[in-house]
């Protein structure tokens, strides 16, 4: 255990102490941060501002302000102004969302917001058709009484908030994939570099090969986590103050901190996997031949999840939430739209780290045995078959 | 002591150590020779036990060597290795952490030996800023910065500079004499006879030869070295033993009789030349090589 402590400190302390990583973790510290500051980060404001002038501007903005009750994500504020130009000057400097002149004309920056002009359709189409009536002879009360139909009932078949979720969960599946990519990458050539420059014959006379592999996947492990884990915390934090987190649909914050264990998963499995295949040759220019299965498998598994991060209730993704590695993506999805109840999460983590353990257990074997064989590539094959 | 026995390896079909044996007592420097590929390093790498051994077995005092006990050896490899990206007194500490030193204490022992190798002040640059000849120096640090209870140097003398020979020599000496078992391999058989007690020779993977470097000569078998001056071609033929020729006249004979050769010479012409030969290692090693 002392010889693992002693190889990852160095790590950590040679690399983590580099300029450069500092400024890595800062900058996407300040990127999070900044990205909680977004407003509307999860579909349009919740608070909009419509302007109006002209013939029927109260009918208007009564109809408007009923209409927007009949929603929860956002309310709609009107006002009256004195003339067109007023009210042009006000979408255009953006004080409003939109302006209505006469009952006849729409003004906005670039098009209305979904909602938005559905409420103002509708408040159109009320308040024009019961003029319209009104002058054709109806009784006023009638009309009224005809014209009140209640809204259709929302019924997502997704739950609320379907689309916001599978959203985070997608993000989630691309943070995941780059924050265990970087590190298993320098995994890959820390291994190298200790071969090429031939320091492993003196490392391997006081240490054993596995001891060295899982010194420098922790050590490497606990930069990366914290390269992942300061930024969320900021993110968080900074999201709590301005209300964004309060914003998230309810059990998203839980689906992101959890994310941080598979992340700790799936950087295991990937690493050990690395350190193996790295130890096999000698020269970094060989490296991308080396790895190429891991970033095969590693890419087939974020495409995967990220096509089913937008069907994540489908029996392939729940399948393949289970099966190491794909799971370190999959359940995290499956997670964001709250299909997966915690024990599924916690047998589909379980596999994942045995699959972690056992690739370990392979990956520190096949070190062992290549570490020390210099020239060319040496084969998987070749290296799997010997015996002990 | 250290005790390598039997050692066998091949390399697929080629076999790189054959029953290879030696013995390293303690205050005593062996010094390990043979030509390229003889398998020099294999040997020293099987006894640092980062390679296995096919057959055979390495003892230290009596007992079987286990990776721990192996934590006590000093060891510097044919293919020098340091992280270039790492300063130079904090790499040679932390080898030091690694065979069991306290922080502090490796922190110490690295700036000690930093100093006596000369790079007192270079602790704080990186290892690849140095030259060659001074990343060997660092190389020997490593080597020594725990103060092992053996040393295992393959080729240490290779690329240093005459003055960084003495020092290392210096340090190997004083090394072996607190007591140290010591072995190293070199190509330079004048420094292996300067300083080595006992040498062994190895050839295509087979130990040849083993001994102090008396013992080396007198079983290498003394030789007479003859000249005679204005003597016609064709007069060897006339001496009591096999004569190899050196040029210029001169002549090795192998023969027991000293006075028949001395005889035959002054038979033959005016002997400007007659004494035994002491063949140098050089001549052993080609000999025990060929
Ligand atoms: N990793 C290896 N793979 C295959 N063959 C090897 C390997 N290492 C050594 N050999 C073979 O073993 C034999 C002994 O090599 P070794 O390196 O021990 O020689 P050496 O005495 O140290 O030579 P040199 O003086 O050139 O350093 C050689 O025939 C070499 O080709
Ligand atoms: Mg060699």
């Amino acid at each position: 255990m002392k010889g693992v402590w002693l190889v990852a400190k160095r790590e950590i302390l040679t690399r983590g102490l580099s300029r450069s990583y500092i400024v890595g973790v800062v900058v996407s510290a300040v990127l999070v941060a900044g990205l909680t500051l977004l407003p509307g980060l999860l579909g349009g404001p919740s608070e909009y501002r419509v302007v109006l002038t002209g013939t029927e501007s109260a009918e208007l903005a009564t109809a408007i302000e009923a209409a927007a009750e009949g929603f929860e994500e956002f309310s709609v504020e009107t006002a009256e102004v004195a003339d067109p130009e007023a009210a042009r000057a006000e979408v255009e400097a953006g004080d409003a969302d939109a302006a209505i002149i006469d009952n006849t004309t729409l003004v906005t920056e670039s098009g209305a917001d979904q909602q938005l002009a559905v409420v103002i359709d509708g408040a159109h189409q009320a308040v024009t058709t019961q003029r319209q009536l009104a002058e054709a002879g109806f009784d006023p009360a009638d009309v009224n009484a005809a014209l009140t139909v209640a809204p259709l009932q929302d019924d997502q078949l997704g739950g609320d908030d379907a689309g916001a979720r599978q959203g985070i969960a997608y993000f989630l599946v691309i943070v995941l994939f780059f924050m265990v990519m970087m590190p298993t990458m320098y995994v890959a050539m820390g291994v190298v570099e200790e071969k090429s420059s031939r320091i492993v014959e003196i490392l391997l006379s006081s240490l054993k090969p596995w001891q060295l592999l899982v010194g420098k996947v922790a050590g490497l492990g606990v930069l990366g986590f914290v390269n992942l884990a300061v930024p969320l915390a900021v993110g968080l934090a900074m999201g709590d103050v301005t209300g964004a987190v309060a914003e998230l649909p309810s059990g998203l914050t839980g689906t992101i901190l959890s994310s941080l264990v598979w992340w700790v998963l799936g950087f295991c499995f990937y690493a050990a996997m690395a350190g193996a295949l790295a130890s096999m040759i000698s020269r970094q220019e060989d490296m991308n031949s080396a790895i190429g299965p891991l970033t095969m498998l590693m890419i087939l598994s974020y495409v995967v999840a990220a096509v089913y991060a937008w069907q994540p209730t489908t029996l392939v993704a729940r399948v393949l939430s289970y099966v190491p590695p794909f799971s370190m993506f999959m359940m995290p999805v499956r997670d964001a739209v709250n299909d997966a109840p915690l024990w599924q999460q916690g047998l589909s983590a379980l596999l994942m780290a045995l699959a972690a353990v056992g690739m370990f257990a392979l990956g520190a074997t096949i070190y062992r045995r290549s570490v020390m064989r210099t020239g060319s590539k040496v084969k998987l094959t070749e290296v799997l078959r010997k015996s002990s | 002591m250290l005790e390598v026995r039997n050692l066998r390896k091949t390399f697929g079909d080629n076999v790189a150590l054959d029953d290879v044996s030696l013995t390293v007592e303690p205050g005593r420097m062996f010094g390990f020779v043979g030509a390229n590929g003889a398998g020099k390093t294999t040997t020293m790498r099987i006894a640092m036990g980062v390679l296995e051994s096919d057959a055979g077995d390495v003892r230290w005092d009596g007992a079987s060597l286990t990776k721990s006990r192996r934590a006590d050896f000093g060891y510097m490899p044919e293919e020098r290795g340091l992280y270039p990206k790492m300063k130079i007194a904090p790499q040679v500490a932390y080898f030091g952490e690694l065979h069991g030193l306290t922080p502090a204490a490796a922190k110490r022992a690295a700036g000690e030996w930093l100093d006596r190798l000369g790079l007192g002040d270079r602790g704080d640059d990186f290892v690849q800023d140095l030259s060659l000849g001074n990343q060997q120096r660092v190389q020997l640090a490593v080597s020594l910065v725990h103060d092992p209870k053996m040393l295992i140097l393959d080729e240490p003398f290779s690329g240093l500079d005459p003055l960084a020979v003495d020092t290392m020599a210096g340090v190997l000496a004083d090394r072996s004499a607190a007591g140290v078992p010591v072995i190293f391999s070199s190509h330079q058989l004048d420094l292996v006879e300067r300083l080595c007690d006992t040498v062994g020779i190895i050839s295509k993977g087979k130990m040849v030869a083993a001994g102090t470097v008396t013992e080396l000569r007198r079983s290498a078998g003394r030789r007479l070295r003859v000249n005679v001056a204005d003597a016609t071609p064709g007069w060897e033929q006339t001496l009591p033993g096999p004569a190899t020729s050196c040029g210029d006249g001169e002549w090795l004979v192998d023969s027991a009789d000293d006075q028949g050769v001395l005889a035959a010479a002054m038979a033959a012409g005016r002997v400007v030349r007659f004494g035994y030969d002491e063949p140098s290692l050089a001549d052993i090693f080609r000999e025990a090589s060929a």
